[in-house]
């Protein structure tokens, strides 16, 4: 298991409801027995706590805790407070048994969308502050397995001779019609609103926290950790690409999960295949959309797809870059991705 | 001086000439290479193109032979190199030259200009209406569609597209026969340009329509002055709702210049009338019916026969 991922699930595990709840549980429950008398302090964490946590500071700072406790007492407090990881995480994900789709939580909140470092494309700005709700969103890309449980005869074809058909490969050649129904499909099975997300949803998930150009920072040379790109492997084949200076060992799309996951445990958020958006595409979005919840669906030839792909380079592959496409557009590095309305 | 001395001079002639050609190629493949930064090749564009590229494998432009994209770096050699639009993941326009109808107009048509210009039909190009009114090469012609001249519709649908009023003309009951598909609006204009008013594609007017209607062109020895004039005096040659083509219904046509009183012997209806002039009467003729005017006066574009008493022309 990697390292990320355990230290996501912390981070999780401290933002949730869940982890408050458990304090305040824990307070009620040990108060009388062991005299505990910091009580108080534990009905008052706060958001500052919260975020603290996040930041690396301890969240009880022994100037505010100040605690008594007898040793079994304290313990058992470790051990709910170790728990903690494992029983968010296995609350907080959730797989669709029909096709072993996982869905993540992702908790709302508000973040700068658009091109935070100043590189980007027009149409990633201004820079603007975004609001979205809870969410569920695909832990993967939506893989060839999955899809062909709803269309059993669809084939994401090769390129260039190597297979992109696979069952753990992301499936690609789909259209955002065909993305659609998929989604709609999935809808009427499980009783459940799935849909593609929106941009806003999407950069939320996707950035996990970070104001920098890719979710691991600015670095592109780690890009082949997170992300399968058009690397030097993929240069030695293609001449003419631009491609990252780094080695993902993949020439073509890799099965899902096969990188590490950003903050909040979504695999291939960059890389990998393109993703479908909801939203029609429009280059000055950002100016006139409101700040809550926003999607964009007026009248517009395109629609929206994020992320990059394997076959992409650094201009490319970023958190902020946004493309437009015809929905009846179909091509080997352009898949998708679910989210579950809470 | 002697042989063997001439020899030793010639070797190092030789040497020199040798590494000045070697230092010329070696610049110009450089030049080349700077030339073609950027440029990533069809075979990556056709990844995403599939549709295009093949449409664009089925028309002239990709035989090798002729001096085109194919001779020269295909899909790029029109829409600029795409490096970065790879790299970025595509979007139409994102770092690519897009021919859309946001892109300056000149500047597409300065992209086939890189070719074409030196064709004849495209001499006068910088001085057509077309030109003026921002009208492109990508406006009537797709290189990623086949059939005749790779226009984007069937011959004058083509123009229709904007020249409506024309197609309303076109589509009334007497008229050329375009829609029928015989002939074309590119046999009279030429839409690349010409120094001609309309970019006809004669000077003038009646020259045009003698290269069909040869047999109106006279010269005769009775010559009505209106056709040797403009033939649009009386037609209308992109369809009208009157035989002929003709601008307006027989007699009232020939009245505009043969009214009451006029210097060719009075009004057509006093022509033959027994009565006061410009009075219709019992006696008028019913030669005036039916086809009017031409009954009597069947040349009406020139005739070679003799003049009556009464100065009348025009009737053999």
């Amino acid at each position: 298991m990697h390292f990320a991922f355990i230290s996501n699930s912390i981070i999780m595990a401290l933002r949730s409801d869940y982890f408050v709840w458990t304090l305040k549980l824990l307070t009620v429950f040990i108060k009388q027995p062991l005299r505990f008398r910091g009580a108080d302090m534990m009905e008052s964490v706060t958001k500052t706590d919260v975020i603290n946590a996040q930041n690396g500071r301890p969240i009880l700072s022994p100037r505010r805790c100040r605690m008594t406790f007898k040793m079994p007492g304290i313990l058992f407090f470790i051990l709910l407070l170790a728990a903690c990881p494992v029983i968010v995480h296995a609350e907080s994900t959730y797989t669709e048994p029909s096709t072993g789709m996982e869905v993540v939580f992702v908790k709302g909140g508000c973040y700068e969308m658009g091109d935070s470092v100043g590189d980007g494309d027009s149409n990633e700005r201004p820079v603007h502050e975004v609001c979205v709700n809870d969410f569920y969103m695909g832990k993967y890309d939506v893989t060839n397995e999955q899809f062909r449980k709803f269309r059993p005869d669809h084939n994401s074809g090769k390129f260039e001779g190597l297979s992109l058909n696979d069952d753990k490969q992301p499936v690609v050649n789909v259209s955002w019609y065909e993305a659609v129904d998929f989604a709609k499909w999935l809808s009427q099975k499980t009783g459940q609103t799935y849909r593609l997300p929106t941009e806003a949803e999407w950069e939320y998930a996707a950035r996990a926290g970070a104001k920098t150009k890719y979710f691991w920072g600015n670095n592109p040379d780690d890009a082949c950790k997170y992300a399968n790109v058009a690397d030097m492997s993929a240069k030695k084949r293609w001449k003419a690409w631009t491609s990252f200076y780094c080695d993902d060992k993949f020439l073509v799309s890799s099965p899902v999960g096969s990188f590490q996951p950003n903050q909040f445990g979504l695999y291939d958020m960059l890389g990998n295949v393109w993703q479908w958006v909801e939203d029609v595409y429009s280059s000055s979005a950002y100016n006139r959309l409101p700040k809550n919840n926003p999607v964009y669906e007026g009248s517009g030839e395109f629609r929206g797809e994020r992320g990059g792909g394997w076959s992409n380079g650094p201009l490319g592959v970023r958190v902020s870059h946004r493309v437009s496409l015809t929905p009846e557009f179909a091509t080997h590095a352009l898949g998708f991705r679910l989210v579950r309305v809470k | 001086m002697q042989k063997k001395h001439l020899f030793f001079l010639l070797i190092p002639l030789v040497f020199l000439m040798a590494s000045v050609s070697l230092s010329i190629s070696s610049d110009n493949s450089t030049k080349e290479l700077a030339a073609k930064e950027g440029f990533i090749g069809a075979d990556t564009c056709k990844g995403c193109h599939i549709a295009q590229y093949e449409t664009y494998k089925s028309t002239v432009h990709s035989k090798k032979h002729v001096k085109g994209p194919a001779s020269q770096d295909a899909c790029e050699t029109c829409h600029g190199p795409g490096a970065k639009h790879v790299e970025k993941g595509g979007g139409r326009g994102v770092d690519i030259f897009a021919f859309n109808k946001k892109t300056d107009p000149g500047a597409k048509t300065a992209k086939c200009l890189a070719c074409h210009e030196v064709m004849k039909d495209q001499a006068f190009w910088n001085s057509s209406r077309h030109k003026i009114e921002d009208v492109s090469c990508d406006d009537c012609h797709s290189p990623h569609r086949g059939g005749d001249k790779l226009l984007k519709a069937e011959k004058s649908e083509v123009c229709y597209q904007c020249h409506r009023d024309i197609k309303a003309m076109v589509n009334k009951q007497s008229h050329h026969p375009i829609k029928e598909g015989k002939v074309a609006c590119v046999n009279c204009h030429n839409p690349h340009g010409e120094l001609n008013d309309k970019m006809l594609k004669e000077a003038s007017i009646n020259d045009l329509c003698y290269k069909c209607h040869a047999e109106k062109r006279g010269p005769y020895l009775n010559e009505h002055p209106p056709v040797e004039e403009n033939c649009d005096n009386c037609h209308n040659p992109h369809g009208s709702n009157h035989t002929r083509m003709l601008t307006q219904r027989v007699p009232a046509l020939c009245e505009q210049c043969h009214e009451n009183g006029g210097s060719m012997g009075g009004s057509p209806f006093t022509h033959f009338s027994t009565s006061a002039p410009g009075i219709a009467t019992a006696n008028q003729s019913n030669h005036m019916y039916g086809r009017a005017c031409l009954n009597c006066h069947p040349s009406i574009h020139g005739s070679n026969g003799l003049k009556s008493a009464n100065g009348c022309s025009f009737r053999e």
